[in-house]
């Protein structure tokens, strides 16, 4: 619904820097969604096509993912359609473009976003390696200083009750499995 | 009157029990912290806790769940007067004019306000809850699988319309992409493994909780770290509770937004920002004092705050006649209940009686517990709100994890909820709206099996479809939202195109 100023509730940056706030915002990022969506959509179909077909193929395990890719190409024509009337082909190729792309990566909210993303990818992947508190101590510690959330002292005070509070309520208070 | 008695003897028989009364009243504040911290949503709310309900019996699951979903909701009311900021998107409206009356030093009148329609609105929809869901399980059970096949449909269609303002195509792209992730696994007639790619750990299906929890919790942590904000609380907060006299010329308002609220709740998926936001708009057409929203009306702190707490009743109905749920956190609450081995549907009543009855008792606790903490509490949770978010997110990070590992302990859950988080953080930033996605996921299969037994029974025909009374209603229900959805999709994208031709 229109007016919300929800914080994080939906609308953001959009993904490099636009030709200016408005009707054409997004035309670039629809129609690469568009063409996404083609894909998609006809490789659902292909895919359903070749599942094994039981007596009918209206009872088949194909028949309900068929009937999804047909839509999702339509959606994608949808899409494309109206991502073209806003000049969409154009703003995709700029998009796309090497210098655009360039600005995008450099610029600042991409760099936070993309570290506070690769702090939470390695916390992820080395899951089970670790110990969970350490592992959570050392995650908390980095993206706080990254952040700059707070005083040294009080990052490294956080970082470590925190996740040994959580392990303390988690595991020994409610029983539930830690990684 | 027996089943009301009923109702009051299960309200009665826990709180005697001061474990449920500890859940409730824990489960309770946690939601409005929750609820407080802008970013943090009824439905994540939900998610990061769910875990704590895993070991614990059913009683004790469903009242801690309720007491967070009410708490959540209703907490996100504090940021939204004190800093312009909702705490939650339910809140949104209530930024109107509360933040005006916090400018005028009366925050704190607004936030006791808030907090009492809160309890006004929840209390209302619970009422129609416990009146409307003995009825509608009785014409559930006529439900065959034509009707429930359409029914999926029309949730994902209306739910599609109704979640964004600007162009509903996108919301249905979303509700069926939800569909086609849960194509993923072993379907349910034939047990054929569809779309697994070989993998063992996708043949289970993609697992709802630790996909809720990537969709709205790791999302949410990605975009909002990204905004570098600073909160600035507006004046100071005053007195809290308001003098009953505020509330008598208010009664007509109170009544319109919690029948709102209730409506809203039980379309499949709408939510309580939905809700919120309609009764706003009509309070503002609709009230002699209409012309002072936007200038710091209590009116309309109220009419938002009822409405979307009523939302939480309305929601539940055809969660439990149907297991279809109303909202986002709703939806977290079927997941959760769906752990708990309790089948929401038209035969729960059958199943399990008891069930509905729990409910409306958990509920009823939870709010009042809300209205204790909220009015408590107050001033302590707007000093919440002074805590950097760049403190608060990242620790939201090992609870996620917690959270999708513990339902199904496997840490690929761990790597699907990232993932889910950042196709969430994508579509986020295109504009797609999520409700759909999770309603999507839930009602995929519910659609694929019904329809095909459908044609199972007619060998393929759709001429017994023709012969189903509230087959055809829900066909013309489908259809008209179609039309009007592209309706408004074609006049959205053309005033865009007049824009451009202009600019």
């Amino acid at each position: 619904m229109s007016g919300a100023n929800a914080s994080g509730s939906g609308s953001g940056p959009g993904p490099g820097p636009g030709p200016g706030p408005g009707p054409v915002k997004l035309a670039g990022a629809d129609f690469i969604t568009a063409i996404f969506l083609l894909i998609f959509g006809a490789a659902m179909f292909i895919g359903a096509m070749n599942m094994k077909i039981y007596q009918f193929f209206f009872v088949s395990p194909g028949f309900f993912p068929a009937i999804l890719g047909v839509l999702f190409v339509l959606f994608g024509l949808a899409l494309l359609y109206t991502s073209s009337i806003r000049g969409g082909a154009a703003d995709a190729r700029r998009l796309l473009s090497a210098s655009n792309l360039r600005s995008f990566i450099a610029s600042p909210v991409l760099k936070k976003g993309g570290v506070v993303f690769l702090l939470i990818l390695g916390y992820v992947a080395l899951l089970g390696e670790f110990d969970f508190v350490l592992l959570s101590a050392a995650y908390l510690m980095l993206t706080f200083f990254f952040l700059r959330a707070a005083k040294w002292y009080w990052i490294i005070a956080v970082s470590v009750v925190a996740p040994v509070l959580v392990q303390l309520l988690f595991s020994n208070i409610f029983r539930i499995p830690m990684p | 009157m027996e089943y009301f008695q009923y109702i009051g003897g299960m309200f009665s028989s826990m709180l005697r029990d001061p474990y449920i009364v500890a859940l409730i009243f824990g489960g309770s504040v946690m939601g409005l912290l929750v609820g407080v911290i802008p970013g943090l949503t009824a439905t994540m709310a939900l998610a990061l806790l769910i875990n704590i309900s895993y070991g614990m019996p059913l009683e004790r699951a469903v009242a801690f769940l309720l007491a967070v979903y009410v708490g959540a909701t209703s907490g996100g009311l504090c940021a939204a007067i004190m800093i312009n900021i909702p705490g939650t998107p339910a809140a949104a409206a209530t930024a109107i004019d509360g933040f005006q009356l916090a400018k005028q030093g009366k925050g704190g009148l607004a936030i006791g306000t808030g907090f009492i329609a809160s309890f006004i609105g929840t209390l209302f929809s619970i009422f129609i809850m416990l009146t409307l869901t003995p009825v509608l399980y009785k014409l559930a059970m006529k439900f065959g699988h034509w009707e429930t096949f359409l029914l999926a449909l029309f949730g994902i269609m209306i739910c599609g319309s109704l979640s964004t303002d600007k162009d509903p195509i996108k919301g249905w792209i979303v509700g069926f992409l939800g569909f086609a992730l849960s194509m993923v696994g072993m379907e349910e007639i034939y047990a054929f493994p569809r779309f697994t790619f070989g993998s063992l750990q996708l043949k289970g299906g993609i697992p709802l909780i630790a996909t809720l929890i990537g969709v709205f919790g790791i999302s949410e942590v990605l975009g909002v770290l990204q905004e570098s904000i600073p909160y600035k609380i507006e004046g100071k907060i005053g007195r809290i509770i308001p003098p009953l006299s505020v509330f008598k010329p208010l009664l007509p308002a109170t009544i319109r937004s919690g029948i709102i609220g209730v409506i809203i709740g039980i379309v499949p998926g709408a939510g309580e920002d939905v809700g919120a936001w309609l009764s706003y708009d009509l309070g503002k057409r609709r009230s002699k004092e209409g012309h002072k929203f936007g200038t710091g009306s209590l009116e309309g702190v109220l009419c938002p705050e009822v409405a979307n707490n009523a939302v939480i009743g309305g929601a539940m109905i055809p969660l439990l006649t149907l297991a279809i749920p109303g909202s986002p956190p709703a939806a977290m609450f079927l997941a959760a209940m769906n752990l708990h081995g309790v089948r929401p549907g038209p035969m729960l009543n059958i199943e399990n009686p008891e069930f509905l009855p729990m409910v409306g008792a958990a509920l009823i606790c939870a709010s009042c517990a809300m209205l204790f903490w909220g009015l408590l509490l107050a001033k302590p949770m707007v000093s919440v709100l002074k805590i950097k978010r760049e403190i608060l997110l990242p620790l939201v990070v090992p609870l996620t994890v917690i959270g999708a590992y513990g339902g199904g302990v496997r840490i690929f859950d761990v790597y699907l909820m990232l993932f889910a988080g950042v196709v969430g953080y994508l579509l986020r930033q295109m504009d797609y709206p999520l409700a759909p996605l999770v309603l999507g996921l839930i009602l995929g299969p519910l659609a694929d099996v019904s329809f095909r037994q459908a044609l199972m029974q007619s060998r393929g025909s759709f001429i017994p479809l023709m012969q189903r009374p509230i087959g055809w209603i829900l066909m013309l229900a489908i259809a008209w939202l179609v039309w009007s959805g592209v309706k408004r999709a074609v006049e959205y994208y053309g005033k865009q195109r007049e824009a451009i031709k202009v600019g």
